[in-house]
């Protein structure tokens, strides 16, 4: 059966020529964007590492000298001192908000920050010279751990690390992936590291593990050292804010409505005022737009959708007026005893037959473009079609990853030709024999 | 001659009613998406209120310093424009016809002794900007020359604005707090449009009453700061070539007597095409690289819907193959024959560009909150309470229907001339055996 219909396929060759074409065209398009899905699918699924859901940013601000509202007397620098913790205080007790915690704000110390400050973390006096590049995050007290639930590796609990003081001893955390780049199976623990979190190279303590975690929802997991921050004074005031963790199941919108009518007021201290308030969430949707990965998605999405409309379309198009002409062997076939399923099938099986076989060139092409290593994206989404050896992601192994983002095109596509070459065998399934046979020639 | 073939084609759509329903969709498909590049291409370069001088203006916005001793200083930076820097290279420049300095922000306005607080997008201004940007004040003017010069903490806001904080479009004369600090409303502009990146805000402001303003940075020469940018009106774009020369002749002199510093300006000042594709700040955008992708993208648009069409087309040509072979037995030309079967075909793609277009209309309008940004590096994510909102004009206008025939025509070139031509090839008696 499969052989007579190969056999109809090449006879016809010259009509199938357009759609082979575009099948194999298609193929190759979608394929690109398929693969970009399954990467950034693939790096969505791995765990983040900490958890801001529930979670607020508050930002402040002081009544400066040439403004309306400013309060000389206020403008003692112990007196500021004084007046934010108060700040926080009045926020702790608002009503819902479970911790509350003053935080430093800089250099992408906070999730979601844009901003971003590597370093290259070392083992001091070793003569390997094993390097690990981790990005580095100033906190200020361990309540930073417990406000986003960052896990120790350890125990998978926040309050080991919400409990250690990183001001004694010269501490520092590292996460899982520096540990294993410096230290292999060795636990790091009590070791020295030399790294720059601010003040320099200098020696530093590795007081706990932390579980790696992830820059942005849609990259790999990367190195990070987490050390303590500038204490804070009247000079850095503005590099801090205050972040908070609500009960859950509080909606968004009403909680942040309701604390900006009910806290304007009471948070106006001496020269303090409430500033913003905004979700973790919201700032995690406003920095992937503002890096470009939501829009890159919507154009990939729009793409896709554009592709499969014109297949659909085409096999609709051409297997439709194909048939009419075909109506003649159509009503010969019903004749000699084939039913209406039969026909479908039979048209449907000629469809996939043609795409299975459009589809053999297309993965050749895949495979050049896979290896002319074109696939690349300005960011840190690796697209690379490379094998990093040791890596525990799928998309770092190149083959395996070929193989499945080229199956799930094949499936994919194979259902969309399936269906639109449905419809046209559907309706010309349905001819009275007779009929058919008339037209004959 | 001509009007007959319009005929005969028109009925021949009209018997096959499937055919060219399926013809005209295919070709839309190509067509709206297409037009929808168009439509922001058009968005981003044409000359739309308030910038109604885009295709005489060179923007710069960027600057990048090298160190002139490496091992010394091992890095090279890059920034945005400070004032010292636009002063040296632009400010000073004799070809423009006017150069603007802007700075821009976001903070919150207020009334005295309110606490509702509006977060607005705030320009801080020259003089001559309101002279570039034609902007269409329904109350009051512009700040005057001397307003500038001493620093007066005057505004012109938007109508929105007005309307918010005063209930009228009247406000010229009252006074607002921007930051907390007063200032006094000498006039009320028209909104607007988001899609404006360099126009749009809700309070303008001059510079010069902004502390710091000009304050330089010890680092790197003070080249660096926080210029939003710089504009330069020539007097026509034929000047651009020469408004170039004396830039470069300005950094050229700046370097050669700099002692640590050099500076390098990245190719602007940019004509308003490339200018909204810089990004970055260390380099500049790969305009052939761009260019190229972009008419790529294009082709492959309308290649594929094209492939489809192409299809369509041969299995059509060989069903009235047979007609084509009486024809041509009874003495009908070639020629005609091709005629008529590219006028019919033309009318189908006709048809199907129209709809895409009006296709292409509503994918803008349901996706207008972020179409503009597909393709940049760096988005802002739209305020609060803003809407972009496309103006007629920039939807209905001769570019656009010129893009659209012009696209048209492609269509149907790649879509009808192989099947068209293979068929016709054939000879008389193949044709008439073909029943």
């Amino acid at each position: 059966m499969l052989y007579h219909i190969f056999k109809q396929i090449w006879a016809q060759r010259k009509y199938n020529t357009w759609i082979f074409i575009e099948l194999m065209l298609v193929f190759v398009l979608v394929w690109v964007l398929a693969d970009y899905a399954f990467v950034i699918l693939h790096n969505k699924s791995i765990s983040q590492g900490f958890d801001v859901k529930d979670t607020y940013r508050v930002t402040y601000d002081v009544f400066g000298k040439g403004t309306s509202r400013y309060n000389p007397t206020e403008d003692d620098s112990t007196m500021a001192m004084e007046n934010l913790q108060l700040f926080v205080r009045k926020i702790k007790a608002y009503e819902n908000v479970e911790e509350a915690a003053l935080t430093y704000m800089d250099w992408g110390s906070l999730p979601y920050s844009g901003g971003y400050n590597s370093t290259a973390v070392e083992i001091p006096d070793r003569s390997d010279s094993t390097v690990a590049f981790a990005e580095t995050k100033n906190v200020l007290s361990g309540e930073y751990f417990r406000l986003f639930r960052y896990t120790s590796a350890k125990d998978h609990s926040w309050e080991r690390p919400a409990g250690i003081d990183l001001r004694r001893n010269n501490s520092v955390f590292i996460t899982r992936m520096v540990e294993r780049e410096l230290f292999g199976t060795a636990s790091a623990i009590g070791k020295v590291v030399k790294v720059d979190i601010g003040e320099g190279p200098k020696d530093y303590v590795v007081a706990d593990v932390l579980n790696d975690q992830k820059r942005f929802d849609y990259t790999l997991p990367h190195g990070a050292v987490f050390g303590a921050s500038p204490l804070i004074s009247e000079e850095n005031l503005m590099n801090f804010g205050v972040c908070i963790r609500v009960k859950p199941g509080v909606p968004e919108d009403t909680f942040i409505r309701n604390f900006r009518k009910e806290m304007t007021r009471p948070l106006r201290i001496g020269n303090f005022y409430l500033k913003d308030i905004q979700s973790f969430k919201s700032l995690k949707q406003e920095i992937d737009y503002s890096f470009g990965v939501t829009n890159e998605m919507r154009t990939r999405a729009g793409l896709m959708i554009f592709f499969l409309l014109n297949i659909a379309l085409g096999i609709i198009g051409t297997f439709w007026f194909r048939n009419e002409t075909r109506r003649g062997e159509i009503g010969l076939r019903m004749a000699m005893g084939s039913t209406h399923a039969t026909l479908q099938w039979q048209f449907m099986t000629e469809a996939l037959l043609l795409f299975s076989i459009a589809v053999i060139p297309a993965i050749v092409i895949d495979y050049a473009i896979a290896r002319a290593d074109v696939l690349k994206l300005d960011m840190d989404i690796i697209m690379d079609y490379e094998t990093v050896k040791g890596s525990p992601y799928i998309t770092q192994n190149a083959s395996l990853r070929f193989l499945i983002t080229n199956a799930m095109t094949y499936v994919f596509l194979s259902v969309i030709v399936a269906l639109s070459a449905w419809i046209p065998a559907r309706r010309v399934s349905r001819i009275h024999p007779v009929e058919a046979l008339r037209e004959n020639g | 001659m001509i009007q007959q073939y319009f005929k005969q084609a028109w009925q021949l759509i009209k018997q096959n009613k499937l055919f060219s329903g399926i013809y005209i969709a295919g070709t839309a498909l190509g067509i709206s998406m297409v037009m929808v590049m168009a439509i922001l291409d058009y968005v981003k370069t044409a000359n739309i209120y308030p910038e109604m001088n885009r295709e005489r203006m060179l923007y710069a916005k960027s600057i990048s310093v090298a160190p002139v001793d490496t091992a010394r200083f091992k890095y090279t930076n890059s920034g945005s424009l400070s004032y010292k820097a636009a002063e040296l290279f632009f400010l000073s420049l004799k070809t423009p016809e006017r150069v603007s300095v802007m700075f821009s922000g976001t903070d919150f306005a207020s009334l005295p002794n309110n606490d509702n607080l509006i977060k607005i997008k705030s320009r801080q201004v020259d003089t001559n900007y309101w002279k570039i940007f034609p902007f269409r004040f329904l109350s009051g003017k512009p700040f005057s020359d001397a307003d500038f010069q001493s620093g007066l903490a005057v505004a012109v806001i938007t109508e929105s604005l007005s309307k918010k904080l005063f209930g009228s479009d009247k406000a010229a004369g009252q006074s607002l707090e921007y930051r907390f600090k007063p200032y006094r409303i000498v006039g009320v502009v028209k909104d607007v449009s988001y899609v404006m990146e360099d126009t749009y805000a809700q309070i303008w402001m001059p510079y010069t009453c902004i502390e710091n303003y000009d304050k330089e940075n010890s680092e790197r020469a003070g080249m660096i700061g926080d210029v939003g940018k710089v504009f330069l009106l020539a007097r026509s774009a034929s000047d651009f070539g020469s408004i170039r020369r004396e830039v470069n002749d300005k950094v050229r002199r700046f370097n050669a007597s700099a002692a640590d510093w050099k500076t390098d300006l990245m190719g602007q000042p940019d004509t308003r095409k490339v200018d909204a594709h810089r990004y970055w700040s260390n380099k500049g955008p790969e305009m052939k690289k761009i260019n190229i992708r972009n008419i790529l993208i294009m082709f492959l648009l309308l290649v594929v819907p094209a492939l489809n069409l192409s299809g369509m087309n041969s299995t059509r040509m060989e069903r009235r193959l047979s007609e084509m072979g009486v024809r041509k037995a009874f003495g009908a030309s070639r020629s005609r024959l091709v005629h008529q079967v590219l006028i019919e075909n033309l009318l189908l793609t006709g048809l199907g560009g129209f709809a895409g277009l009006l296709v292409s209309y509503l994918i803008v309008f349901f996706t207008k909150e972020w179409i503009l940004d597909l393709g940049k590096q760096f988005t802002d994510t739209l305020p609060e309470g803003a809407s972009v909102d496309f103006s007629i004009s920039m939807l209905f206008n001769g570019k656009i229907f010129l893009a659209v025939l012009l696209a048209c025509l492609v269509m149907n070139i790649l879509s009808a001339l192989i099947p068209v031509y293979r068929s016709l090839r054939k000879s008389i008696t193949d044709s008439l055996h073909i029943k």
